[in-house]
């Protein structure tokens, strides 16, 4: 029973390493560099990003293992065979609030950073609202084009970063990265938290391995995706430190932005770099936060068979909106990013491993329960 | 179904008309009054009104200078803030029979806060004020001087989501509203000068490299002192930018200025040695100027029995003869030879002259050794933090060796000019 067949190619491993990667970098790697420079000291954070990329890969290789094991039948199904149908829909129901949670939450982001740097008067609604009126857009069509519009979107993030990097490097000075090593290990444990936390949406791959047309390389596809977006993240986080050093880094809201803002090009005839880079960038959260509405709704199917697409729609994207726009103020919003990853951890990391240490226990009797 | 579906397109295009035609933060290129350059001055209390009412006056015809009038806002007032708006008119081609208008008119405001006084510009220009394109941010000595006011009128330009981190800050022993109002021949913005003026450092080692806003930032949370380019004011078609505004990171204010030798020798201490022109007798009688090309620093520390560091300073100094009175046979190499030690006896005084001032006098570390010591002995620096520039005050008793070479590879065309 797959799930791809509209009549298209399915996804090669590659194209599941660049979704992988455009779910990965979102709004996480804007204000990444403040977050590390505020729990380490001088430039020792990429400590924490190589720790926490090992971890992310880690589990993300864990988790497509699951993914592989459910072979051909969707992940729910997959674990409602393992861990009894209430169960599973409880499950169904934890992931369902985590993917609306992320995708609202990259909604307020991409509406709260746009507000500050283009929309000086839109309302910060309006700005949300537009921008989600696309996310339904997007998921109303079909849903191996969502993948494929990340293989579209990824290298112009890609380029945009070089850009960003080469021409940033005027104002580098290496000096702001020394001395190395001095940050405790607490710190770095805490740095490494909020590294993970912006690597986590990896586990789209429970959901997604059904477009593949050879699932067993999902783990591969997997660790490249996560690979390409720490490797993004360090980038980023050097040179932010380097332009603005530790404590400058560490006072500005969102240094990616304003490492974007400092670039000037030679010959002064193009400036306001920034707002190239904003639409680019933009382009990579919609990637995000549209698969996350999208797999929100497909945990929804699960629960209710029989609701059709655009139902399931209706409800979630009001629902998605309230969450939204909950959060008054930076702090709270940070609170709600915080909730989120840590359902990210449990529904999204934590309970698929669990499932695939349950699937080794059971195997023998997995294999009866198949012939059933 | 037929219809249906042209229901369908009629309500779109109800739809996209409302949609994609309003735009809350659209406005017109020629609705934004684009503010290049922006000048903090202090208000000083004697100062009344029809004084200030004198100065406008004496403005020249394409500037027009608004003092604030308001008498209530004028008593709590702190700061008196001279915007420079371009007029899109002005900058122009010009044309060959219409009269050439200025580039660029100044309003000035008074306030305490630097939101308000945007608003009361808005309540004067016909554009709304547009800060994308500030290009000079210049500072008086009073305001720069006062305590917490610096970094407090700082906090705006940094806030500001239009504002951009690098935007070049200045400091002025004149008036900032004259630093703005100097407009060389040829130039179209005195901004704009100024801001070229300031990245000059290729020709004159007197130039400290130019400050941008986003460092002054990071120096002041890292409560380190640090210097700022100076501008003064030569007469209305130059200003010259020439010295260091010294801030200690005791009181993060402007303590005092560097001359333009004191800023030389600063500039030989940090590396940042781009270009630029020393003086050196030869003899009695002889001078000679020599241009540098290239420098190379190597610094050390040690430290000695009292755990104190010393600091040792090997310059390396390459570069031509550009300019020779009175000095015998260039040619020969034992004039070569002299010429070399006198050139590195004079970078020396220049640099010790500025380590003098600053460890006896300003005793703030603009030389950069606190960040030299957190880098690269940063177990010792951890512990004698709060000692540097506070407390035990050991910037100022450190020892600081400086040793000089320089080396003449060229003499230019000729041997000698007369005999």
């Amino acid at each position: 029973m797959k799930t791809a067949s509209f009549g298209e190619r399915p996804v090669t491993p590659l194209e599941m390493s660049m979704t992988i990667a455009s779910m990965l970098i979102g709004v996480g790697v804007l204000t990444l560099p403040r977050t590390l420079a505020s729990a380490t000291k001088s430039f020792d954070g990429w400590m924490s990003i190589a720790g926490a990329g090992l971890i992310a890969m880690l589990l993300g290789a864990l988790v497509s293992r699951t993914a592989v094991k459910a072979g051909n039948q969707p992940f729910l199904e997959y674990a409602s065979s393992l861990i009894s149908r209430p169960l599973a829909c409880l499950l169904a129901f934890f992931q369902m609030l985590y993917f609306l949670g992320f995708s609202a939450y990259e909604t307020r982001a991409i509406a709260n950073i746009s507000k500050q740097y283009l929309f000086d008067r839109t309302p910060v609604e309006y700005i949300a609202l537009a921008f989600f009126l696309v996310i339904v857009y997007g998921v109303s069509g079909s849903r191996s084009g969502l993948l494929r519009l990340n293989v579209m979107f990824l290298p112009a993030v890609l380029s945009i970063v070089v850009v960003v990097v080469v021409f940033g490097y005027r104002w580098f000075e290496f000096g702001n990265l020394e001395p190395f090593f001095v940050t405790g290990i607490p710190g770095l444990l805490k740095g490494m938290k909020e590294v993970v936390f912006s690597l986590l949406g990896f586990e789209i791959i429970l959901y997604y391995i059904v477009f593949m047309a050879r699932p067993e390389k999902a783990p591969k596809a997997v660790v490249g995706g996560i690979l390409v977006a720490v490797v993004i993240d360090l980038i980023i986080y050097q040179l932010a430190i380097g332009i603005f050093s530790n404590v400058g880094a560490m006072n500005i809201i969102y240094p990616t932005v304003e490492l974007a803002k400092e670039i000037q090009f030679p010959g002064n005839f193009f400036e306001r770099f920034e707002s190239l880079f904003f639409v680019i960038w933009i382009m990579t959260i919609y990637n995000t936060a549209v698969m996350g509405f999208d797999l929100a709704g497909e945990c929804m199917a699960f629960l209710f068979k029989r609701m059709t697409k655009r139902v399931r729609h209706l409800i979630l994207a009001p629902a998605a909106m309230i969450i939204c726009m909950t959060p008054n103020n930076l702090p709270q919003f940070d609170l709600l990013g915080t909730m989120i990853s840590y359902l990210a951890v449990g529904a999204g990391v934590l309970i698929p491993c669990g499932l695939l240490l349950l699937s080794g226990r059971k195997k023998g009797t997995a294999a009866h329960a198949d012939t059933k | 179904m037929r219809i249906r579906s042209r229901r369908r397109i009629a309500f779109l295009f109800v739809a996209s008309s409302i949609a994609l035609s309003g735009c809350w933060d659209r406005v017109e290129i020629d609705q934004r009054g684009f503010i290049v350059g922006v000048g903090v001055d202090a208000v000083i209390q004697e100062v009344d009104e029809s004084s200030a009412e004198e100065e406008s006056g004496s403005t020249p015809s394409g500037e027009q200078t608004n003092s604030a009038s308001n008498k209530k806002q004028n008593k709590k007032a702190k700061y008196k803030v001279t915007y420079q708006v371009v007029t899109p008119s002005g900058m122009k081609a010009e044309n060959a029979n219409a009269q050439p208008t200025a580039a660029y008119f100044h309003l000035t405001v008074e306030g305490t806060t630097f939101s308000t006084m945007e608003a009361n510009l808005a309540q004067r220009m016909s554009r709304a004020p547009f800060f994308e394109h500030l290009k000079v941010l210049i500072f008086s000595e009073a305001v720069a001087r006062r305590p917490g006011d610096f970094a407090e009128a700082i906090d705006y330009f940094l806030r500001d989501s239009q504002m951009r981190r690098s935007t070049k800050v200045m400091v002025t022993p004149n008036k900032a509203s004259e630093i703005l109002s100097t407009q060389p021949p040829g130039e179209r913005l005195p901004s704009a000068y100024l801001e070229l003026v300031s990245s000059n450092g290729a020709n004159s080692s007197r130039i400290l490299p130019h400050t941008r806003i986003g460092e002054v930032q990071e120096s002041l949370l890292k409560n380190k002192s640090f210097g700022i380019q100076t501008v003064s004011n030569g007469s209305r078609t130059y200003s010259t930018l020439n010295g260091t505004a010294v801030f200690s990171g005791r009181s993060n204010r402007l303590i005092g200025f560097l001359d333009g030798r004191e800023t030389a020798g600063l500039n030989f201490l940090r590396d940042s040695i781009k270009g630029g022109h020393i003086e050196f007798p030869y003899g009695d009688e002889g001078r000679g100027v020599f241009i540098v090309q290239r420098m190379t620093r190597r610094m050390r520390v040690s430290f000695g029995k009292d755990g104190l560091p010393a600091f040792d300073y090997h310059i390396e100094v390459q570069g031509s003869l550009n300019e020779a009175y009175q000095i015998p046979d260039t040619l020969s190499e034992k004039t070569l030879y002299r010429m070399d030690e006198y050139v590195g006896q004079s970078i020396k005084q220049l640099i010790e002259s500025a380590i003098v001032k600053l460890q006896k006098q300003y005793r703030c570390d603009v030389i950069e050794l606190a960040d030299y010591m957190s880098r690269k002995h940063h177990r010792w620096w951890s512990k004698h933090r709060g000692q540097w520039e506070r407390g035990d005050d050991l910037f100022s008793q450190v020892p600081i060796h400086v040793q000089v070479k320089a080396h003449i590879h060229r003499t230019g065309n000729i041997n000698i000019s007369e005999e």
